[in-house]
Formats: structure tokens, sequence, C-alpha cells
């Protein structure tokens, strides 16, 4: 005989790992700071490039007048103000991989919460 | 109002049982739009210039994740664009993988996004997808609409140079370079734009999360008003009058499609025809699970005044639905 309620809640469980879980499931295994560690160093490098790109896209267009500059023996200023740029760029950039990566946490682990509730009540069945 | 109703309830169950299909098809026809502007205007590349690459392509990429479509489609961009020299496609190539880096990192849903707002800013009506993505997502998705619009307004730039930069000889090839990198950095209308959407995007998403009644539709319209009152006086501004009735008229149709969209969305739960597969010690399951369909819009009751205690009710209804492994909304 087929268990209707089971099937109910398989079918429940199923659909969420076909859809939901596949992105909730594997932050499970992370503790938050861990997951949240991980998130920061990869916006880390990727906001680094991010900003060497913006930074190489400027000079290219600034193109003389930045040669000219450099000439001039402002170097030093300009190193300064690339290096200030780079800082609050990233502190912002950073801010937002924190708070992304800590929504994204709290909402797996309650949905992980309410998967092993059913997978237990699954298994008492 | 019954016979919208009706249409609407219609169109649900027509969407709903050809789940399937519905989807490819409305990616088809989104990129088939997308591919068919770029072969019209971007045609600089003469071995591309052929009808049948942006048609396969449109296929083929209607199958796949909408965010690899459109990486797709960007790179067949990237081709056409060589066409008017390396500098102009190196510039676009870094515009993509800018948006990789600060944005596509964190989420990968909004790829369709990316893809409909060049469209929409090409058909003149771009001025729906800041409100429409208000009402359904959080402002982290207009992101997505921004960068649709900065690779619109690119585009449209380089369309414009085209003259100066097939003209210029290889010995200027920092002039091709200043020319690609000026229509993002010193594009104002371009910024412009961007600071209306994304305001819009945001006054949109909190309007229609006080729990005032018509929420929906106060956001909308606050929406549309704002919209096109920042664009007009920024345009003013920049003194750049042109193309005010183009964009009022944009403007209303957009809001007219929005109060469609909010009419077609609204309290529909998106739900679709799930096809699973799984087993337990004694069967095999391959279940079809079909969503039960919505027959009549429910109005939204907003109760303020005891709050609290409405919520703890509700919960309550919650509760008791978890428990009895029914629709909570068949409790009311």
């Amino acid at each position: 005989m087929v268990n209707e309620e089971k099937v109910r809640l398989m079918t429940k469980l199923a659909v969420f790992e076909e859809n939901k879980g596949k992105k909730t499931l594997p932050i499970g295994d992370y503790y938050r700071s861990d997951y949240i560690s991980k998130n920061l160093l990869s916006g880390f490098i990727a906001g680094t490039f991010a900003y060497l790109i913006l930074v190489a896209i400027w000079a290219l267009h600034e193109g003389e007048e930045l040669v000219q500059k450099l000439l001039a023996l402002d170097f030093g200023h300009i190193i300064f103000m690339v290096i200030v740029f780079y800082g609050i760029f990233m502190v912002l950039y950073l801010t937002v991989c924190y708070l992304v990566g800590d929504a994204k946490y709290r909402r797996s682990v309650k949905s992980l919460k309410a998967y092993k509730k059913a997978l237990k009540r699954l298994e008492n069945m | 109002m019954d016979t919208l109703y009706e249409i609407k309830t219609r169109v649900i169950t027509f969407i709903e049982k050809n789940d399937m299909y519905v989807k490819p098809v409305a990616r088809f026809i989104l990129l088939l739009m997308a591919y068919l502007m770029v072969y019209m205007n971007l045609s600089y590349f003469p071995k591309l210039h052929n009808i049948f690459i942006p048609l396969i392509l449109a296929v083929a990429c209607a199958i796949l994740p909408m965010g690899l479509s459109a990486v797709i489609l960007g790179f067949y961009i990237a081709a056409n664009l060589y066409g008017l020299g390396l500098e102009v496609m190196g510039v676009f190539l870094i515009l993509m993988i800018l948006a990789y880096l600060l944005y596509f990192r964190f989420s990968r849903e909004n790829g369709s996004l990316v893809v409909l707002s060049p469209v929409l800013n090409f058909i003149g009506i771009p001025y729906t997808l800041p409100i429409a993505t208000g009402l359904t997502t959080t402002p982290g998705a207009s992101v997505s609409v921004l960068m649709g619009t900065i690779i619109f307004y690119f585009l449209k730039g380089i369309k414009a140079n085209e003259e100066a930069l097939l003209a210029s000889e290889d010995a200027l090839k920092t002039t091709k370079l200043h020319i690609a990198i000026e229509q993002v950095l010193v594009n104002k209308e371009m910024w412009l734009i961007i600071f209306a959407f994304f305001f819009t995007n945001v006054v949109v998403y909190v309007i229609r999360r006080l729990a005032i009644k018509e929420a929906w539709k106060i956001a909308i319209a606050a929406g549309g008003v704002i919209q096109l009152l920042i664009i007009l006086i920024g345009k003013l501004v920049l003194g750049n009058p042109y193309g005010i009735l183009a964009l009022i008229l944009g403007s209303i149709i957009s809001v007219g499609l929005c109060f469609v969209f909010q009419f077609m969305v609204f309290d529909l739960d998106y739900q679709r025809i799930e096809r699973v597969q799984f087993e337990d010690d004694n069967y095999y399951y391959y279940v079809r699970a079909v969503p039960k369909v919505l027959v009549a819009a429910k109005e939204k009751h907003v109760k303020t005044f005891n709050e609290t205690k409405a919520k703890r009710e509700e919960e309550v209804e919650r509760e008791i639905a978890r428990e009895l492994d029914i629709d909570p909304k068949n409790l009311k």
C-alpha cells in the first residue's frame, strides 16, 4: 500500500531539493563564520581585480594628462590617491559582500531547519 | 471586471499547464529580439552579417540558463564590435568582466533582466523595469537592470560615433579607445537614467511593502511620477531637452504596463508543475505535482487596529495549517 501522506511529504522534500535546496543545502555545510570569511576572501580578490580594471580604464582615458602629471613628479600624490580610493572602494564592496553572505546564510539556516524537521517526520512515519 | 479575472485565470491556467514550453518560448522571443537588435544596428563585422547566426543562437540559448544566454549574447555583441576595432571590443569585454566581478558573483538569477533592459530601452519603454522589479524583487535585483542600461547606452554611444570609429586609422588607436571609454565614463544622460532608475526602484519597493490599502497601485503611481520628474528635471539641467515627448509617452505606457503586470502577478504565488523522482524501501515514485490554480483573485485585507494580535492569530493559523498539512488560506 502506498502511504499517501508519506508521498506528499517526500514530494515536498524532493521539490525543495530540486529547487531551493540546490543552493541552500551546500551552505549548511559551513559554520557561519567560515561561510562569511569565504565570501569576504573571494570578494577581496574579485574587488581588487575590479578596482585594477577601473584604474586601468581611468589611466587609459586620462592618457596624456596622466603622463604629464607623472612627468611633473606628481607620482607620489597619484599613487596615494589610488590607494586611498582602493581603501574606500574595498570597504564599501566588502561590506556588501558581508551583508549578502550573512543574509544568505541566515536564510539557508532557516530553511535547513524546516528541511531537517520534515526529514525527521518522514523517518518516524 | 469579472471578465478580466476570467482572462487572468485562463492565462494562469494556460501557463501552468504548459509550463514546460512557456518558459523556453518566452526566453526565445526575448533573445530573438535582442539578437535582431544587434544584428540590425551593430553589424560591423562582415563575417557575422548573416541572419541565420542570430536565429540559431536565439534558438540555442532558449534552452540554456538565462545567465549563460546573456554571456553568449555578450560575446556575440563583442564579436560584432570587433569590426570597429579591437579597442572597442576590449572596452565592452571589460564592462562584462566588471559586471561579473561586482554583481553576478552574488546573484545569477537575474540574467534575463540584463537582456530585457537594453531591449526595452530600444523600444522606448525602459521605465517599466525599475517599477516592475521594485514590485517583485528586492532592490539588489535592480542592479542587473542598471547594468543592462549601461550596456545599452554604451552601444548607443558607439553607434552614434560609428563614423569617427570607422574613419580613424590604426595610427589613432588611442582615439578609438578614448571614444569607447567616454561612452561610459562621461555619459551624463546615462548616469542620470541610472540614478532615476535606482531611486524609483527603492521608492517602489518601500511603498509596496507598507501596510496600506492598495500599496501596489500607490507604489506604481508614485514610482512612475518620481521617475518621470527626475529624468525630466535632469534632462533640463543637463541642457538636453530632446526626446521629452518620447519620455512622457514612454512613461505613461510603462505605468500602464505595470498596472497590467500588477493585475497578473499580484497575490499570485508563482508555482509551477514539478516533476520529481524519489524512492523509499518499497517503491520508486515518479511524481508530477500540480499546483492548485487560483480561481478568483483574493483581496488583500489590511487590519491595523491591533497588529500584534492579528499577527499572533495569523501565526496560530499557520501553525494549525502546517500540522494539518493544508493551505493556510483555506482556514480563512
